[in-house]
C-alpha cells in the first residue's frame, strides 16, 4: 500500500512534517473541552471498529467493488498499515510504562520513602538492561569492547534475570504442594469426583502413571484404561465439553461488551471523569 | 498454639519433601517411559507434511516465567525443523524475551544441522500490536516485519522470497504461558484455513482440547509430557525426558499429599464425633 521513501531529503521532510502535524494535532486537542473530547474519542472507537468489521464480512471479491482493481475489496489493502500503526502505537504503551514507573519509583527516592533502596535497584537494573542491551545490539561481537559488552548482556539477561523470572515461577510447585495438602479434602460427592479426576489426569501425564498401567495391551479394550488414555479420555471429553460450554458463554458475553463499547453504550467506571 | 506449630512445621517439612522430589531425579538419572499420545504425534506429522516450499513459523510467545516447560517444546521443535531441513521463522507478539531465548536455543542446533541463518532460517523478533498486528502480517508479511532480531532489513534476507504472506505459512506452532493461541485460530486458520500447531504449558491443556477436537489445532505439545513426547520422536534425549523423573515424582509426592491431607482430615473428625457423642 504504502512504499518506504527512498529520498533522504524527502525523508527528512516528511518527518518533519509528521512531528509538526503530531505537535499540530495534540495542541488541537489539548484545547478542545472535555465534552468534545469525549465525541472525537467514541467517533474514533466508531470508525476504527467500523472499519474492521467491513473487512472482515464484506467479501474478498466481488462486483459491488467495481471502481476497484480486480474488484478487490477495498478495505483490506489498509489492513496491513494499520497493523504497523498498532505496532507503533504498542511500542508507545512500553514507553509509557517505563515513564509510569520511573516517576513512581524517582518519587521514592526523593522523598526517601520506607525501601527506597527497591527503588533504586530499580533504576540501576532498568538502566543497564537498557545501556547494554543497546550496545551490544548495536555492536559487533568480533570487536574486543565488542566482546565485552556482548558478556555482560549475555550475564544480565540470562544469568540474572532469566534465572531470576524461572525462580519466581517455579515457586509455585511449593505452594502447589502446600495446598494440595490442605485444599484437596474429600467433604462432599462433588469434591471427591473432583479429586479423583485430578488422580488420573495426574497419573496419565508423567511416565510413572504410564509405567504403572503399560502392561495392558493396546490392542485390546483393556488398553482404554491405560493411565494415558484415561487421562485423555478425561480430557477431551469430560472437560472438553464443560469449557466449550463455558468458552461459548465467554464468546456471547465478549461479543456482546464489543458491541457496546463499538457503539458507545458502555461508559464504565472513568467515562464521566474530566481529562 | 500447638496447632500453629504443627502446620508451620509441616509446611516445612512439605517444602523440603517437594525440594528433594525436583532435585534428586535429576540428580541421579532415573529413566522412565514415554508414551506418545495421538496429539503430540499429530502436530510431528504436521511438521513432516509442510511441503519444502512453504515456511514454518514458531510463535515463541514465552518468557522466561515458565521456561522450564516451554524451552524444552521450542528445543524439540526447532531440533526437527533442523533436522528434516525444514524452512522456519522465529517470531513474538506475546513475550518479548520469547524471540531472543529462542534464538539462544535455534543457533546451536542450526550449526549442528547446517541451517543457514537468512537462507533457511529467520529470528523476526518481538513486534508489538496485538490482534491487529498480526491480521496485518498475515497480508504483508516483510511489510509488518520491516527488521529481524539483529535490525538486518528482512528484504535483504533470501528467505523472505518465501515468506510473502500467510499463502507461504505451511504451519504456524504458537508455544506459549499465555492463552494467546485463539489469535491464531480466529485470524489465521479461520480466514485462510492456515494450519495451526500448539505448545503449552500444562495449565493450558485443558483450555486447547476444544480447538484440538475441531481440528482447529492440528496438534498439540502437553507441557512437559508433551516436549518428551515429541523429543521421542525426533529420536533424542533433551530436557524434557531428562525432567519427566522430577515432574513423575513431584506429582506422585503430591498424590501423597492430598492422601496424608484427608487422612488427617477424616482422623480430626473421627475425633472430634467422639468428643461431642462423650459430651
Amino acid at each position: 500500500m504504502f512504499s518506504p521513501i527512498k529520498s533522504t531529503a524527502l525523508l527528512w521532510v516528511a518527518i518533519g512534517a509528521a512531528v509538526i502535524g503530531w505537535a499540530g494535532l495534540l495542541y488541537g486537542l489539548s484545547r478542545l473541552r472535555a465534552r468534545e473530547k469525549k465525541r472525537l474519542i467514541i467517533a474514533t472507537t466508531f470508525l476504527g471498529g467500523l472499519f474492521y468489521v467491513l473487512e472482515f464480512f464484506l467479501p474478498e471479491k466481488s462486483s459491488l467493488f467495481f471502481w476497484t482493481k480486480g474488484n478487490l475489496n477495498p478495505f483490506t489493502p489498509f489492513l496491513a498499515p494499520l497493523g504497523v500503526a498498532s505496532l507503533a502505537i504498542g511500542a508507545f504503551a512500553f514507553m509509557l510504562g517505563v515513564i509510569n514507573l520511573s516517576l513512581v519509583h524517582g518519587g521514592n527516592i526523593f522523598r526517601r520513602r520506607k525501601g527506597w533502596y527497591n527503588s533504586a535497584a530499580f533504576f540501576f537494573a532498568l538502566l543497564a538492561m537498557i545501556i547494554f542491551g543497546l550496545w551490544q545490539s548495536y555492536s559487533k561481537e568480533t570487536t574486543p569492547v565488542g566482546k565485552i559488552v556482548h558478556r555482560v548482556y549475555e550475564c544480565l539477561f540470562q544469568g540474572a534475570y532469566v534465572s531470576l523470572d524461572s525462580t519466581m515461577f517455579s515457586l509455585l510447585a511449593f505452594y502447589m504442594a502446600a495446598a494440595a495438602y490442605r485444599a484437596f479434602r474429600l467433604r462432599s460427592g462433588e469434591a471427591t469426583v473432583l479429586v479423583a479426576a485430578a488422580f488420573l489426569v495426574m497419573m496419565g501425564q508423567v511416565p510413572a502413571g504410564m509405567w504403572a498401567t503399560h502392561s495392558l495391551p493396546t490392542n485390546q479394550w483393556v488398553g482404554n484404561l491405560r493411565a494415558e488414555n484415561i487421562a485423555l479420555w478425561l480430557l477431551g471429553v469430560i472437560s472438553m465439553s464443560g469449557l466449550r460450554a463455558i468458552n461459548f458463554g465467554v464468546g456471547v458475553g465478549a461479543l456482546a461488551m464489543s458491541l457496546r463499547l463499538w457503539l458507545n453504550l458502555e461508559r464504565g467506571a472513568f467515562f464521566e471523569q474530566e481529562f | 498454639m500447638v496447632e500453629r506449630k504443627t502446620v508451620f512445621y509441616i509446611r516445612r517439612a512439605i517444602f523440603l519433601l517437594m525440594a528433594a522430589a525436583v532435585a534428586v531425579p535429576l540428580l541421579v538419572r532415573v529413566e522412565l517411559p514415554v508414551i506418545v499420545g495421538w496429539p503430540a504425534r499429530n502436530l510431528y506429522e504436521a511438521v513432516e507434511r509442510v511441503p519444502p516450499d512453504k515456511i514454518i513459523v514458531i510463535s515463541a510467545n514465552w518468557a522466561a516465567g515458565t521456561k522450564g516447560e516451554t524451552w524444552p517444546q521450542t528445543e524439540a521443535l526447532i531440533h526437527h525443523l533442523t533436522k528434516r531441513g525444514k524452512r522456519f521463522a522465529i517470531w513474538s507478539w506475546g513475550a518479548v524475551q520469547g524471540p531472543e531465548l529462542a534464538q539462544t536455543i535455534a543457533e546451536p542446533l542450526a550449526r549442528k544441522y547446517g541451517h543457514e541463518y537468512g537462507v533457511d532460517w529467520v529470528n523476526w523478533g518481538f513486534k508489538t500490536g496485538g490482534d491487529q498486528m498480526v491480521r496485518g502480517w498475515a497480508k504483508d508479511i516483510p511489510g509488518t516485519v520491516k527488521e529481524d532480531f539483529f535490525h538486518t532489513p528482512v528484504e535483504k534476507l533470501p528467505i523472505m522470497q518465501h515468506a510473502r504472506a500467510h499463502d507461504d505459512i505451511g504451519l504456524i506452532v504458537e508455544i506459549t504461558g499465555a492463552a494467546t493461541v485463539g489469535t491464531y485460530v480466529r485470524f489465521l486458520y479461520g480466514v485462510y484455513g492456515t494450519p495451526v500447531g500448539y505448545a503449552c504449558t500444562g495449565v493450558l491443556v485443558p483450555e486447547a482440547f476444544p480447538y484440538l477436537d475441531a481440528k482447529q489445532i492440528v496438534g498439540m505439545m502437553r507441557g512437559l509430557a508433551g516436549a518428551a513426547e515429541y523429543e521421542k520422536l525426533v529420536g533424542f534425549r533433551g530436557q524434557a525426558t531428562k525432567r519427566m523423573a522430577a515432574q513423575s515424582f513431584t506429582h506422585l509426592l503430591i498424590i501423597a499429599l492430598i492422601v496424608a491431607g484427608n487422612a488427617g482430615y477424616f482422623w480430626r473428625r473421627r475425633q472430634r464425633g467422639r468428643m461431642k457423642a462423650e459430651g
